[in-house]
């Protein structure tokens, strides 16, 4: 068997609504997420996506493309642009070395800027 | 058991104290937790018994960590994450215990960086372990 080259992609519509979803999920109501009028304040000018929600997606995408045979082992990634709420994320791994089963792993906007970035190795289902 | 870290203020920069454990919480990969990670990111909801999906182990490793260091001042940015999985993924149902010890920290251009190390079993067996990268916000 060998890895599949690609693992995705996986989209996912973000809104407040799923923001508030994902807070629930994680008890993290960060209002740099989930308060609007906060985050407009902030730095970053509008509420974005908790970074996990986008990482979770590639996670998901990865777990969907590899079972049964293999399974996600090792996942080291940077958040390196937020994802404005309200924005398309898209997440997927692009494998890049077949011999340890290591993808490029991303997660990005409409517009290509990607938002998460790193690497995810995968291993023979345990 | 541990238990959370908890403090009458929120936690700063100069409260962490590197190179211990702070804190260890349990969770639960409840039915109800993951059919909401299957609705958020549009996957089946797996039945009680089935295994996790790694998503909602990452989900319960963030609420751990939440729940682990409270209060908290508003806007932490979380900069970057690695994670190891360990073994067959637990069951939808386990409980897993987390551990947290602060494994670095650095001031960097008005920044403060933190690096918290993550530790989660189902009994005495590992099934995630990784690094919390965090812009702490006061």
């Amino acid at each position: 068997m060998t890895y599949p080259e690609t693992l995705g992609p996986l989209a996912l519509v973000s809104s407040h609504a799923t923001a508030m979803a994902y807070g629930e999920l994680t008890a993290d109501f960060n209002p740099i997420h989930c308060d609007p009028d906060f985050a407009a304040k902030s730095p970053f000018g509008r509420a974005i996506c908790h970074g996990t929600m986008g990482l979770n997606l590639a996670i998901e995408a990865a777990e969907r493309a590899l079972a049964p045979a293999y399974a996600v082992r090792d996942v080291k990634i940077r958040f390196s642009r937020p994802a404005p709420v309200g924005e398309t994320l898209t997440a997927g791994a692009t494998l890049t070395d077949a011999a340890t089963g290591t993808y490029a792993l991303w997660v990005e906007l409409p517009d290509g800027t990607r938002t998460t970035e790193g690497t995810l190795t995968a291993e023979p289902a345990p | 058991m541990m238990g959370p870290a908890l403090k009458e203020t929120p936690w700063t920069f100069a409260d962490f104290p590197v190179g211990e454990t702070m804190a260890e919480v349990e969770i639960a990969l409840t039915p109800e937790k993951a059919a909401l990670w299957a609705s958020i990111s549009g996957a089946e909801t797996p039945a009680a018994g089935a295994p996790a999906p790694r998503a909602l182990m990452v989900a319960a490793m963030m609420e751990t960590y939440i729940r682990a260091l409270q209060p908290r001042p508003p806007g932490n940015v979380h900069a970057g994450q690695t994670l190891s999985f360990h073994g067959p993924a637990p069951a939808v149902g386990a409980t897993l215990t987390a551990r947290f010890a602060c494994r670095a920290k650095e001031e960097k251009k008005g920044r403060f960086w933190i690096t918290l190390g993550v530790e989660m079993f189902e009994g005495t067996r590992p099934a995630l372990s990784g690094e919390i990268l965090s812009i702490w916000a006061a």
